[in-house]
């Protein structure tokens, strides 16, 4: 009859000492430490800081073609004159009258060879100026601005390249952005323009002035 | 997703049989945590992975040895790390904004397939099959020891070895995901897809199997949301994941209505 007993196994189940498990904890976080360090040792290694704060879709100018940083600098004067217009006469000034008064790039230049077709575009806080080439192959430029809205708390943000404060005192978030392939960019309001394959410009960088 | 997916819904429904809901939550604020003082050290905005590899996987195994020795109830430990992480996380953020604009920093906490980069899915990539190996090795031992550890010690495996085990993957991957998801809301799929999972599954084999199915449905539906309305990935994937339970939830009431 002792065949059919069942056979019993006694298993003691004692933790690990409290001590013993710290040491491996601390072992652990030891080798967690070291890998750390040794990866911060060869990430940190280059010191551009300008780049090291760009997301994937931002770029500095410098690193463009002489022909984009021409027209980067040209639409930061447009944009500058843009600006007190609109604070002085309440509305973002049309292409048509910037043009007229020469304010480049929306006036024309003889030395620039691919011609633009600028539109002001406005949707809700969102306002763009929109360029558009008349030549395949060459990039399509945005200055994109966001006027705060309605009733919207003043911007305690620092001017930098991203905020504009207006005489006025209103803090308007600004932005430059190229666009590889111009032809296929439509005459349409945009307002998350890295969402559509467009690529932020920056001077100096977003935290230069921020510092 | 086709890597991030079969991860976190793998890894779902034993934080949920673990009952480390809590916990994730803990570990995605952490993050935001680790994220700061990648910043601050100097590593790039778009891959602060040394801080946030560094703090999360030293934070994982103070939260478990405290949580295993101290007489408070588990959430209640896990409640201070949350409070201390979350308070810590958000001054350092300030001190971050100083030397970032703070809208380079909102991808990082909500998520954006924009800010992705070939590093970042060779990272996932890799970091996924360290989890996949490592859980797939472990996977009856962690499963006996979520239902009993006494069970499972008797078995023969360590519960202390496999709680450390567990919570380190999980850290890991919660870390990986943290890009597409974002730090504010990547616990959610580490804790919705198994509670959909669990509302139509009839044991535990189609428990995992409907877990990572949810996970991988909810994922792609939150990137085809995020792609087509503009919209941080991570919320998107969060309102798929969100929807997806809710129908699960109907299902089940109904299939069990039909049966009784």
């Amino acid at each position: 009859m002792s065949g059919n007993t069942p056979q019993t196994r006694d298993v003691q189940i004692k933790p690990l000492s409290m001590r013993t498990e710290l040491g491996y904890v601390i072992r652990i976080a030891m080798e967690i430490v070291v890998c750390v360090v040794l990866y911060l040792s060869v990430v940190l290694g280059g010191n551009n800081t300008t780049r090291r704060n760009l997301l994937p879709f931002q770029t500095v100018i410098q690193d463009r073609p002489a022909v984009e940083q021409r027209m980067f600098r040209e639409l930061q004067e447009g944009l500058l004159e843009a600006e007190v217009r609109r604070s002085t006469g309440k509305a973002w000034p049309e292409v048509v009258a910037l043009a007229a008064d020469g304010i480049p790039p929306f006036g024309s230049d003889p030395i620039v060879k691919v011609g633009y077709k600028w539109l002001l575009v406005r949707t809700g806080v969102y306002i763009n100026y929109l360029g558009i080439p008349n030549q395949p192959g060459s990039p399509a430029w945005l200055v994109l601005i966001q006027e705060p809205g309605p009733g919207a708390p003043p911007d305690p943000a620092k001017e930098d390249e991203d905020h504009h404060r207006l005489l006025d005192g209103t803090t308007l978030h600004v932005s430059t952005w190229v666009h590889p392939d111009g032809m296929r960019v439509a005459s349409s309001p945009v307002r998350i323009p890295q969402a559509e394959g467009w690529t932020q410009l920056y001077a100096v960088g977003p935290s230069a002035i921020t510092r | 997703m086709l890597v991030l997916a079969p991860i976190l819904g793998g890894l779902s429904h034993l934080v949920v049989t673990r009952r480390m809901a809590f916990f994730s939550a803990a570990l995605g604020q952490a993050a935001l945590t680790g994220v700061a003082i990648g910043l601050l050290v100097g590593e790039p905005l778009n891959a602060p992975y040394g801080g946030m590899f560094g703090f999360c996987l030293l934070g994982t195994l103070v939260m478990v040895y405290v949580k295993r020795h101290a007489t408070l109830p588990p959430d209640t430990l896990i409640g201070v790390f949350h409070a201390l992480t979350l308070g810590l996380g958000l001054c350092l953020l300030v001190l971050v904004t100083r030397q970032f604009n703070v809208h380079q920093v909102e991808s990082v906490l909500f998520g954006s397939l924009l800010t992705v980069t070939d590093w970042d899915l060779a990272l996932l990539l890799g970091v996924g099959i360290v989890v996949a190996v490592m859980l797939a090795r472990n996977y009856n031992s962690l499963l006996l020891d979520s239902l009993s550890p006494p069970l499972a010690k008797v078995a023969g495996a360590e519960p202390s070895f496999l709680e450390y085990l567990f919570a380190l993957l999980l850290t890991l991957a919660i870390v990986v995901s943290l890009k597409i998801i974002g730090a504010l809301l990547v616990d959610a799929l580490v804790v919705v897809p198994a509670a959909a999972a669990r509302n139509i599954a009839r044991g535990t084999r189609s428990y995992l199997a409907w877990s990572v199915t949810v996970a991988f449905l909810a994922g792609v539906g939150g990137l085809v949301i995020s792609t087509r309305l503009v919209v941080p990935t991570g919320g998107a994937v969060v309102l798929a994941v969100s929807g997806i339970f809710f129908v699960t939830l109907v299902a089940g009431r109904l299939t069990v209505r039909r049966q009784s």
